[in-house]
């Protein structure tokens, strides 16, 4: 029986080219885009896996309500934090701590070792993933050393322990244990360890590691409770239970924060975060590295649920379309004594064929899209070593089944359900079996695919919109170099000195000094407030120290008042000492607005307070200068106040560029800066590049929607065709009727479409206030958003119609065209 | 003369091989003539009646219809010739099977671009003519054979043809069904419709004033 079924199963197929092939291929491109976004999402799920405790790892959150936004939560947390619990909650076993900004380094940070043979190798250190942290670490996130001593690699202060990789870098095929390693041709650290490469998966990538004790052991600030910059990890002891140790935590905070608490006014809270959560759960203040989020996710996968629905949409259609024509054949078997078990079951086989094929088709594909999905996505996702993995298989072996008998279930059904006399009668097309069920499905694809279309569409426009809007500053030929190392302070006169020679080259138009370029958040700030009002009356605001070309340099208007000038510079203060009189400050429109100026000229020559670390500091604002976005256009303006500081260490020296022949200025400005700072390494970007990297996850996530909405559609139309293919051949007689009764080809193919109309309407009615919804949702995530028009909901649904219209009616063409004569010859 | 074939020839190519549908056929019509076409099955009657409906084209020859040379004109044109003088009746009816009787009749209509009022009006005089007003409501499949062939006729007739061209107008139905629809052709034709129809019967072929004989696509 299986045999029969079988040569029936492939004679069919083999008259049926078309239909076979739009449903293996529809179903294989299904499957692909699946099992890919599937792959991904896992990908995204199983991040921190590796790391043998995770489940008892948890990250300690500080939330605190400085200024005015409320409570916020930061992931970082006082340096003392962790020994504390250890100390008072017996159910935490252990704690690290680390910190990722080379603050106690200043400026840029280069390291550089001299070998045997008196070269020196020296690199700066952007994309290394540096960080200091106590020993537990290692035992904490699994670290492990192929070379040094867990137990004690990161116990003296001048201990480093480095990957493989960056090992090899510096020191070759050297042993790398003992080495001197020199920080910004300052002070040496030692090599104790190598740890093994770090998967991609994790919230913490890790590259080299010094020990915290750098810092000092005792009394230092590393050890206070005024300074939240640091990462705390504890691990609690198996089986302890998290809710336990975050009820203890209020008197915890009171014990250690309550003085501080109560001088400043203000509130904090701490909390336990797994952290298995950090990558997709949380998305705090000062995370250590870009989340992914569960929405995106969760979005994916709907995006790859509605991928294979349509695939198999597509295939439950065209073979339910397709069983008017076997009518014939499923008349005579009854008629010689075929029940109907057998007959599901033969239409069954034939589905479960369709998709076994289309499964192989995926496998090829897959193997071949592995290297282009992993750059789209940019991590190593797939790799060959997937086929290893029996989930892989027992989800395709899954999809082949699921697929199989639900696309096979309903047309075996519909098929064998037809009786033979109507069939030889030849009235069994007047049936409406199947009508409603067919109609409701071919109204789900359109939905989807409108519902896709207009989502990607309005994503696509609030992406290019923040890429296109003015950024309230120059963003074009600015040019930024890292400062060189602060050495000592002839550094910061040298700076000088090189800036003024830049100023020579006449394809320079300007050159400023800065601690913050714009691109990314600023990292000073604390609370201000008009001179006369109460510490309560703060509001937060960011702190940026320029120079007086600054405002210059990047154009940025001003509204009242004046720029910097150079005698504006007052002296730079030390840490916790007092300022010199004559400090002056520019405020940008949204710090004017906080401080409850009622517009820009109240605010010239008032007198401000900012805190600065525990101290009130007093200033005059001497100028008001147009809000600029700092960060991408997801944030709001940031309240900015700028200060100018006489040898400060600034970071950054943006040069703006006059001249088109701008490859070759920028050539000069790098020999130039080599020749006043040879121990230094040269780094630039231009200001849009760095701005606009922070598109970067959005664009590959515009991207990624794009691609499988583009998909999704794609099979959705190789559907439409088949069914158009289908439909067209039902209407051959009436058109060509309609034709020999003197209607013109136009006139005869005008039914289809308006049957079609009427299911493109209701899939809209369906689709359009959904994905209206959801994308307000989302466009809510933005400070700076597009407005959502009528075209934007409209186009979809004309698309919609016009791709199904062009894979209906050119098929009907053929039947229109072709002589009504030769199409009514058979009945 | 109403029209006139002069050598016609029509082939396929199969196989390489040209195969002949039609061999040089000649025929003239007058206005008013009621003519029977057989032959035996594969012959090529319904080929040449697709032909003079301008149905179907042909490879070879002249046909003149009304003096204007239908192997020279455009497509539209020759669309033109067709809606203005023929109407077609089918051994198979092809109605409509989503229009009601009615609707079916109206639907030649539609294309001339006619007012609704005159349509109506025209619609109304069929169903009165050929006793099916009461059917008027009823989808195809409600009806017998018969009654399907006599919308079929009516439905051909609507436009005023000059010319009928007919395949086995009655080869679906029962023999008293049969003689009523040929009783109609004739009436038709006493009113001065021409009448070409295709037929396997001897005593409907005697309706047709003349009878033209096809053996392998060839007059004899
Ligand atoms: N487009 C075509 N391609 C190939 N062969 C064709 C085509 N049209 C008709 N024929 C063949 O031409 C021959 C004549 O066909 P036609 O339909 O005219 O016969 P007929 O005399 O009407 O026969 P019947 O009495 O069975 O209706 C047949 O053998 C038919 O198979
Ligand atoms: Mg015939």
């Amino acid at each position: 029986m299986f045999r029969n079924h079988l040569k029936i199963a492939l004679r069919f197929f083999l008259k049926n080219k078309l239909f076979t092939a739009i449903n293996v291929f529809g179903l294989s491109i299904g499957i692909t885009a699946f099992i890919l976004l599937i792959q991904y999402i896992s990908f995204e799920k199983s991040y921190d896996d590796f790391i043998t405790d995770v489940d008892d790892l948890y990250r300690v959150t500080l939330t605190t309500n400085l200024g005015d936004n409320g409570f916020v939560t930061s992931a970082t947390n006082h340096p003392t934090v962790g020994a504390a619990m250890v100390a008072d909650f017996p159910e935490v076993d252990s704690y690290a701590r680390l910190m990722d900004k080379p603050i106690p380094l200043g400026g840029t940070v280069h390291f550089s070792y001299t070998n045997p043979l008196g070269e020196e190798i020296k690199t700066s250190a952007k994309d290394d993933y540096i960080y200091f942290a106590n020993n537990e670490i290692i035992n904490l996130f699994d670290i492990s050393l192929i070379q040094g001593d867990a137990l004690t690699a990161l116990t003296e202060p001048n201990s480093i322990i480095l990957t493989k990789k960056i090992a090899q870098r510096f020191f070759g095929n050297e042993d790398p244990i003992g080495k001197l390693l020199e920080i910004n041709d300052n002070f040496a650290l030692q090599v104790s360890g190598v740890f093994e490469e770090r998967p991609e998966n994790t919230h913490l990538p890790m590259g080299m590691i010094i020990s915290f004790n750098i810092f000092g052991q005792e009394g230092d600030f590393a050890n206070s409770w005024v300074w939240p910059e640091f990462y705390n990890y504890v691990k609690l002891k198996p089986g302890m239970d998290p809710s336990t140790v975050n009820a203890k935590f209020p008197s915890f905070v009171k014990k250690y924060l309550g003085d501080i608490m109560n001088e400043h006014g203000f509130e904090a809270r701490m909390a336990l975060q797994p952290v298995k959560d950090i990558h997709l759960k949380s998305n705090l203040l000062k995370e250590i590295s870009p989340n992914g989020s569960n929405g995106t996710l969760y979005f994916l996968l709907l995006v790859a649920g509605f991928i294979i629905a349509i695939a198999m949409i597509n295939f439950i259609n065209l073979s339910t379309a397709k069983s008017m024509e076997r009518a014939k054949e499923v008349g005579l078997k009854k008629v010689v004594g075929a029940n109907r078990t057998t007959l599901i079951n033969q239409f069954l086989y034939e589905s479960l064929i369709i998709n076994f094929f289309a499964i192989i088709v995926s496998f090829v594909l897959i193997n071949v899209l592995i290297s282009s999905f992993n750059s789209l996505i940019g991590f190593e996702v797939l790799n060959f070593g997937m086929w290893a993995k029996w989930q892989v298989w027992l989800s395709l072996f899954g999809i082949f089944l699921v697929g199989g008998i639900l696309a096979g279930l309903y047309p075996a059904f519909v098929l064998s359900g037809f009786e033979p006399i109507e069939v030889l009668r030849g009235k069994f097309h007047k049936t409406t079996k199947g009508n409603a069920l067919q109609k409701g499905l071919v109204i789900a694809q359109f939905a989807i695919s409108i519902a896709l279309i207009s989502g990607t569409y309005i994503v696509y426009n609030q992406f290019s919109f923040m890429q296109n809007q003015d950024l309230g500053f120059n963003s074009s030929q600015n040019l930024v170099l890292a400062a060189p190392t602060y050495k000592d302070s002839t550094t910061q006169h040298k700076i000088e000195t090189f800036k003024r020679e830049l100023i020579q080259n006449p394809q320079v138009n300007n050159a400023a000094l800065s601690d913050e370029v714009p691109g990314s958040a600023i990292i000073q700030g604390n609370t201000i407030r008009q001179a006369h009002e109460q510490i309560e009356q703060g509001v937060n605001a960011n702190f940026v120290t320029i120079d007086q070309d600054f405002i210059k340099t990047y154009a940025i208007n001003l509204l009242a008042g004046r720029d910097f000038v150079k005698e504006d510079a007052t002296t730079m203060y030390s840490r916790n000492g007092p300022i010199a009189n004559g400090h002056r400050v520019l405020i940008n429109r949204s710090a004017a607005k906080s401080l409850g100026f009622m517009n820009p000229e109240h605010a010239i020559d008032q007198k401000m307070i900012y805190k600065f670390g525990p101290i009130d500091r007093t200033a005059e604002i001497i100028g008001v200068v147009e809000d600029h976005h700092q960060q991408s256009l997801q944030k709001a303006y940031d309240p900015i106040v700028f200060m100018n500081f006489k040898g400060f260490g600034a970071s950054y020296i943006t040069v703006n560029l006059a001249g088109d022949n701008i490859r070759e200025t920028s050539n000069q400005i790098e020999s130039t800066f080599k020749e006043f700072f040879p121990d230094d390494i040269y780094n630039s970007f231009f200001i849009d590049d760095y701005f606009n990297r922070q598109y970067q996850a959005d664009s590959k996530f515009g991207t990624i929607c794009l691609i499988f909405s583009i998909l999704a559609i794609f099979i959705a139309a190789l559907g439409l065709f088949g069914l158009g293919s289908h439909m067209a051949m039902q209407k051959t007689k009436e058109i060509s009727v309609r034709k020999v009764m003197g209607a013109t080809v136009i006139q005869a193919l005008s039914i289809i479409p308006k049957k079609l109309l009427s299911l493109v309407l209701i899939s809209g009615l369906i689709a359009l206030p959904i994905i209206y919804l959801i994308t307000i949702n989302w466009l809510d995530n933005y400070a700076f958003k597009i407005d959502l028009n009528i075209w934007m909901f409209l186009v979809p649904l004309l698309i919609v119609l016009f791709v199904a219209a062009i894979s209906i009616i050119s098929q009907s063409l053929k039947s229109a065209l072709i002589n009504p004569a030769e199409a009514l010859r058979n009945e | 003369m109403l029209l006139q074939l002069n050598n016609i020839f029509k082939w396929v190519q199969q196989g390489g091989q040209r195969v002949f549908l039609l061999k040089d056929i000649n025929l003239q019509v007058e206005e008013g003539e009621f003519i029977s076409i057989m032959g035996p099955s594969g012959s090529g009657k319904s080929t040449l009646l697709n032909v003079i409906g301008m149905l179907d084209g042909f490879d070879e020859g002249e046909y003149n219809f009304f003096d204007e040379p239908v192997h020279q004109l455009k497509e539209k044109h020759r669309a033109n010739l067709y809606k203005q003088y023929i109407g077609f009746v089918f051994q198979a009816y092809h109605l409509i099977d989503e229009l009601t009787v009615y609707e079916n009749l109206e639907m030649p209509l539609l294309y001339k671009k006619l007012k609704g009022s005159e349509r109506k009006a025209m619609v109304a005089d069929m169903l009165d003519r050929f006793n099916i007003v009461g059917k008027k409501d009823l989808f195809p499949s409600q009806l017998s054979g018969g009654q399907q062939q006599l919308v079929g006729v009516a439905r051909a007739l609507i436009s005023k043809p000059k010319l009928i061209l007919a395949d086995e107008p009655t080869g679906n139905l029962n023999s008293q069904q049969g003689i009523e629809i040929m009783e109609l052709f004739k009436e038709l034709n006493e009113e001065g419709v021409t009448i070409i129809q295709v037929t396997h019967s001897e005593k409907n072929a005697q309706y047709g004033k003349r009878i033209i004989n096809l053996l392998d696509g060839r007059k004899i």
